[in-house]
């Protein structure tokens, strides 16, 4: 079974990667692991009172909560698991320790840089996770002609177009 | 009771508690020192009377007597016992004494003991002397410390009045200061009818909860405004709709009765007649529905149903009416559990609720293509119907789910404003929600939530 990690900002368009994931892995179960990269805070008290997740919960919108959902129902025989986890750091070393404590096996890079950071620590990991090597697949969303609001879920919609 | 009165109460009983709690220990401990010093000073008497009576040196006792008389005073009803204890330790007592076995006991162990009796006092030494073993009573009646905690007693209980009166007051005044903002709003509120329902409380940014309590109202208020407006616009707008068809009807007839016509007139007149009426047939029925569904008092047929089934009848029922469609179904989203897909609900509303949904979207995007999917969460299901029409302006997206409300851009279509009404109404019935995204001349997308 691959652990796949998926490198997320909470929008739902970056769920729609789970689509091609699914179908390069027919026959085979798959464990999902959506990232959000988030800095450590500058400040000493902040450090001191930074705890693990209960504030970075909230940045989970309700519609992706939903969509991850939608995803899980969609293919439930192909996914395993779908989960989302907080990546705090911003050092290749963070990362690795990160990669190695999750045991991933296949990092999807999107390949149009489209990242809207959901709080002011969130960040890209795009550049961390392209330096480290691990097996790594590009995935290209369809270009698609206009969306009314692209939070919202008919985003997963169109990924299949 | 009022509010009020209950804070004037804890308060005033809270703070006078501990004052009145406080007052009773200290005359309590005070009280008790008074006895030991009083105690103390009865023991000095009792070994200088012993000395001076019962001396070593016949010189001493002088001596002794002398200190006595010079340097102590008398106290009030002073009296001296001295009990010989024999040799096998039995006290000779004296008749006027009635003072219990165990203080003799204690003196014999202790060396000095200590009696009270009311307001008199006894304190026995005990004394060796060449005489032999004595006991020493000295007994007097404390009456300073009387005199003294009679006026601790009298300024604590003034003090505790005093301040009980001060805190009455001072909650009065507290309590009055706390409710005055909710005062303030009630009077405000109270000012606020049906006739002047723009009017809204006075919100200051302190952000304490009094000012929360205001926000929440005037958010009722705004609901409450646009309900009302609803309502007001929901009449007008309904005889208006009514009106219309009507008048055509009238003014048919009319013409055609006014002079001698040929019979192809008439079938024509008769015709326009046929077809207004038929209009309003339409328009009185979409109002019935709306009517029956927008009450809980009917109780309709519940079980449960299949979503996709659903979508399918919906699809059917578009084809027989609308033959020529693109409205596709979106597969992509379709759980694969099918016991994802069930919900309990009535199906002919959720078709109907649906199929005015789906018409809509055909309607106003000239038959552009229209997309109905259909996804499943752990809780809810939702069915997305998209389609690229002329979409809703911003501005009137509020308003879309009151009856008889037209979009501005709808002027070349024809409509009653009666379909959305009624779907909402369908699916606020079965507990889910509608959700509108839209862009002018974009399209819009219509989110329906349904819980499982």
């Amino acid at each position: 079974m691959k652990n796949i990690l998926i490198p997320t900002d909470f929008s739902i368009r970056s769920l729609s990667y789970v689509h091609s994931i699914v179908a390069q892995h027919p026959c085979e179960q798959v464990n999902i692991i959506l990232m959000h990269a988030l800095q450590m805070p500058d400040s000493l008290f902040d450090l001191m009172t930074y705890t693990r997740n209960s504030r970075h919960v909230e940045l989970i919108s309700s519609d992706f909560q939903d969509g991850c959902e939608i995803i899980r129902n969609k293919y439930s025989s192909a996914i395993n698991q779908l989960r989302i986890e907080f990546f705090h750091g911003s050092t290749r070393v963070a990362l690795r320790n990160f990669l190695l404590a999750q045991n991933i096996d296949l990092i999807i890079q999107p390949a149009d840089h489209d990242y809207n950071p959901p709080s002011k620590r969130s960040f890209d990991p795009e550049k961390l996770l392209s330096k480290c090597n691990y097996p790594k697949m590009k995935i290209q969303l369809q270009r698609r002609k206009y969306v009314a609001d692209k939070s919202t879920i008919s985003a997963l919609l169109l990924a299949t177009e | 009771m009022k509010i009020r009165t209950k804070i004037l109460l804890v308060f005033a009983g809270l703070t006078i508690s501990t004052i009145l709690i406080m007052s009773i220990l200290v005359f309590y401990f005070a009280n008790q020192h008074s006895f030991e010093d009083f105690y103390k000073r009865l023991e000095i008497r009792a070994y200088l009377t012993a000395k001076a009576t019962l001396p070593y040196y016949e010189s001493d006792s002088v001596i002794y007597n002398e200190i006595r008389e010079e340097h102590l005073e008398k106290l009030p009803a002073e009296k001296e016992y001295f009990l010989q204890v024999s040799a096998d330790g039995t006290v000779h007592k004296d008749e006027t004494l009635s003072l219990p076995n165990s203080f003799y006991q204690q003196v014999r162990r202790e060396n000095k003991a200590t009696f009270r009796e009311g307001d008199r006092f006894y304190e026995g030494v005990l004394y060796k002397s060449k005489q032999g073993l004595y006991i020493v009573i000295v007994s007097a009646i404390n009456k300073y410390s009387v005199e003294y905690l009679g006026w601790l007693r009298k300024i604590l209980i003034i003090c505790s009045v005093a301040s009980s009166v001060i805190l009455v007051g001072a909650g009065i005044f507290f309590s009055k200061y706390i409710l005055k903002p909710i005062r303030h709003m009630m009077i405000q509120v109270k000012s606020i009818s049906s006739r002047n329902l723009h009017l809204r409380l006075n919100v200051d940014d302190s952000g304490d909860e009094i000012n929360d309590l205001a926000g929440t109202f005037n958010n009722m208020l705004d609901r409450l405004e646009t309900a009302f407006e609803t309502q007001n616009n929901f009449v007008s707008n309904a005889s208006h709709e009514l009106s219309t068809p009507l008048t055509a009807i009238i003014g048919e007839a009319e013409l055609a009765l006014n002079k001698e016509r040929s019979a192809g007139n008439y079938i024509y007149a008769l015709q326009n007649i046929l077809h207004e009426a038929g209009r309003l047939e339409h328009i009185t029925k979409s109002l019935l529905h709306l009517a029956q569904t927008g009450f809980d008092g009917k109780k309709q047929e519940w079980r449960q149903i299949r979503s996709d089934e659903l979508l399918f009848t919906v699809k059917n029922t578009i084809d027989k009416l609308q033959p020529i469609n693109k409205v596709e179904i979106d597969y992509s989203l379709f759980p694969e559990e099918e016991d994802k897909l069930i919900i309990p609900g009535n199906e002919q509303l959720l078709e109907l609720a649906l199929s005015n949904i789906v018409m809509n979207a055909i309607k106003y995007s000239n038959n552009e293509p229209v997309s109905i999917a259909l996804a499943a969460t752990e809780k809810k299901i939702i069915v997305i119907v998209k389609d690229h029409g002329i979409g809703i302006p911003q501005e009137d997206l509020p308003y879309i789910f009151s009856p008889f409300f037209r979009a501005s851009n709808t002027g070349r279509f024809k409509g009653y404003g009666i379909g959305l009404p009624l779907a909402m109404n369908i699916i606020r019935m079965h507990k889910g929600d509608i959700i509108v995204n839209s862009e002018v001349n974009h399209g819009t997308e219509i989110r329906v939530e349904l819980p499982l």
